[in-house]
């Protein structure tokens, strides 16, 4: 059992989840923004298409994630129809460490970013006119989800099997 | 993730609504109006403008309409929340004083019962007569049954009015320590000491007795009772008032007669209000704009009546408060 728990395999794959966990964060921010969205929108209806566009920033983390999952299920071989490759524990392991990054980086950044769009919205609700500002203020924290997602892409890119 | 309970919807509605607040150049342009027609007019514009008026006396019934149109709008915001109880509980303990009044005189004071209290005045009205306490969790029995008795001793109405503000604030500091916002507890306890304050200074002008000071002084400030008390006593309000944390307001603005006062007053409270400009999320600003709708209707019934008597405009601006946007 333990063995099994602990194969190369496994771990890759458990990699590949914990990549793909980084839409928790994008989940919590789009709500987030999508409250404040709905706000603004029960006041004014005409800025529908202003906040739809801030409510979408914190999604990006849930695609970057989906994005190093892909690459990691590719690199494996589990998307190629042959079959997965046999992995040691130290490969997997490495691809495990290598999805982390954009994993924990995407839940916290994504969660965020969307109360900078929050407020972002708010914003909108405010000054209209000032709508790329807002937007400006809530992609600065896309920063570091692309660092994570820069970080990841590397090490896995890097490792060998 | 979070660690207080967030309000996105509410907030966001908020910011929206808040641009429809009357801003300091639409007052002052009112104020500058040629008469109090005028003022109506440009009063008209504005969201206020919803209730048709005959007679420019009516005014009064465009503010309540307005007003009662935005407590509906914001409570349907954060229902059922202690949070914004607290600023409503003063409407309850209005109402309450009304309904007092009301059965001392035998007469109707249906015109001046008032929506935004935390009870509905329905409730309010058919449990007070049945003197039902249980259905009026916020209303002070005690205090009630007090300022009934004082009534029937003394024939003073000013009794009522002093003991239910007095049970007013107990309620509401009681409310904010358990809430236990610290924005909250900030506005409860500098409202209570702008209060204090005022009425020293009304009962000082005016020459009044030690326990006439006792009666009114209302509980909850950060300001020890003791130290209003002593400094009535001594005579020297200024030089008492002047080490503590109001001193400055109190120095400025106390020796300027009790006009201004009052104003430099709601202006303070208006600065510790203005905090919330600068949440986001969390309940503030819902109640910040509450007390900014107040202050507004504070300042519009200022403008028509000074407008109504023909006082000149340099005096109606100074006497115009802080606007919130």
């Amino acid at each position: 059992m333990m063995e099994s728990l602990f194969s190369g395999e496994f771990l890759a794959l458990l990699g590949a989840a914990t990549a793909a966990l980084a839409g928790i964060g994008s989940a919590l921010g789009v709500g987030v923004a999508g409250e404040a969205a709905a706000g603004v929108v029960s006041e004014d209806p005409n800025k529908f298409g202003q906040v739809l566009l801030m409510q979408a920033l914190p999604g990006t983390q849930g695609i970057y994630g989906l994005l190093i999952a892909f690459i990691v299920l590719v690199k494996v071989g589990m998307l190629g129809g042959d079959g997965m490759l046999e992995l040691s524990v130290a490969q997997g392991a490495s691809i495990f460490a290598a999805s982390l990054p954009i994993g924990i980086v995407g839940i916290f950044s994504g969660y965020a970013q969307g109360k900078a769009a929050a407020s972002g919205i708010m914003l909108i609700g405010k000054k209209p006119s000032e709508m790329a500002k807002g937007m400006l203020f809530a992609a600065m924290v896309e920063t570091y989800a692309v660092l994570a997602l820069l970080i990841s892409f590397l090490m896995l890119n890097s490792i060998q099997l | 993730m979070a660690k207080h309970k967030i309000y996105p919807f509410a907030v966001a509605s908020i910011r929206s609504m808040e641009n429809r607040l009357l801003t300091q150049q639409k007052l002052m342009q009112m104020a500058e109006a040629k008469d109090a027609g005028e003022a109506i007019r440009i009063l008209c514009e504005t969201d206020y403008g919803k209730t048709e008026i005959d007679n420019i006396y009516d005014f009064e019934k465009m503010i309540r309409n307005h007003l009662e149109e935005e407590y509906q709008a914001v409570g349907k915001l954060i229902p059922s929340e202690t949070f914004m109880d607290i600023f409503r509980f003063k409407n309850d303990y209005h109402n309450v004083k009304v309904l007092i009044k009301e059965e001392i005189s035998k007469a109707s004071g249906k015109k001046y019962l008032m929506q935004g209290g935390t009870i509905p005045l329905d409730s309010l009205q058919k449990n007070f007569r049945d003197r039902n306490y249980m259905e009026l969790p916020n209303i002070k029995a005690d205090a009630v049954q007090e300022a009934i008795e004082m009534y029937a001793k003394t024939k003073s109405a000013a009794y009522i009015d002093t003991i239910l503000d007095r049970a007013c604030f107990e309620v509401m500091s009681e409310a904010a320590d358990k809430l236990g916002n610290a924005y909250v507890s900030r506005y409860v306890k500098t409202l209570a000491d702008m209060t204090n304050l005022k009425t020293l200074l009304r009962i000082w002008k005016l020459k009044r007795s030690d326990e006439e000071l006792e009666q009114c002084l209302v509980p909850g400030g950060d300001l020890p009772l003791e130290v209003l008390r002593k400094a009535f006593k001594n005579d020297s309000v200024i030089q008492t008032l002047k080490d503590t944390v109001y001193g400055e307001l109190c120095e400025t603005y106390m020796p300027q007669g009790f006009t201004v006062f009052e104003k430099a007053c709601d202006d303070y409270l208006m600065g510790c209000i203005k905090d919330a400009k600068y949440k986001t999320l969390t309940p503030e600003p819902v109640a910040a704009y509450i007390l900014a709708k107040e202050t507004e209707a504070k300042c519009v019934r200022i403008i028509l009546t000074c407008k109504l008597q023909k006082m000149d405009e340099a005096t109606i601006k100074e006497r115009v408060r802080e606007a919130y946007v």
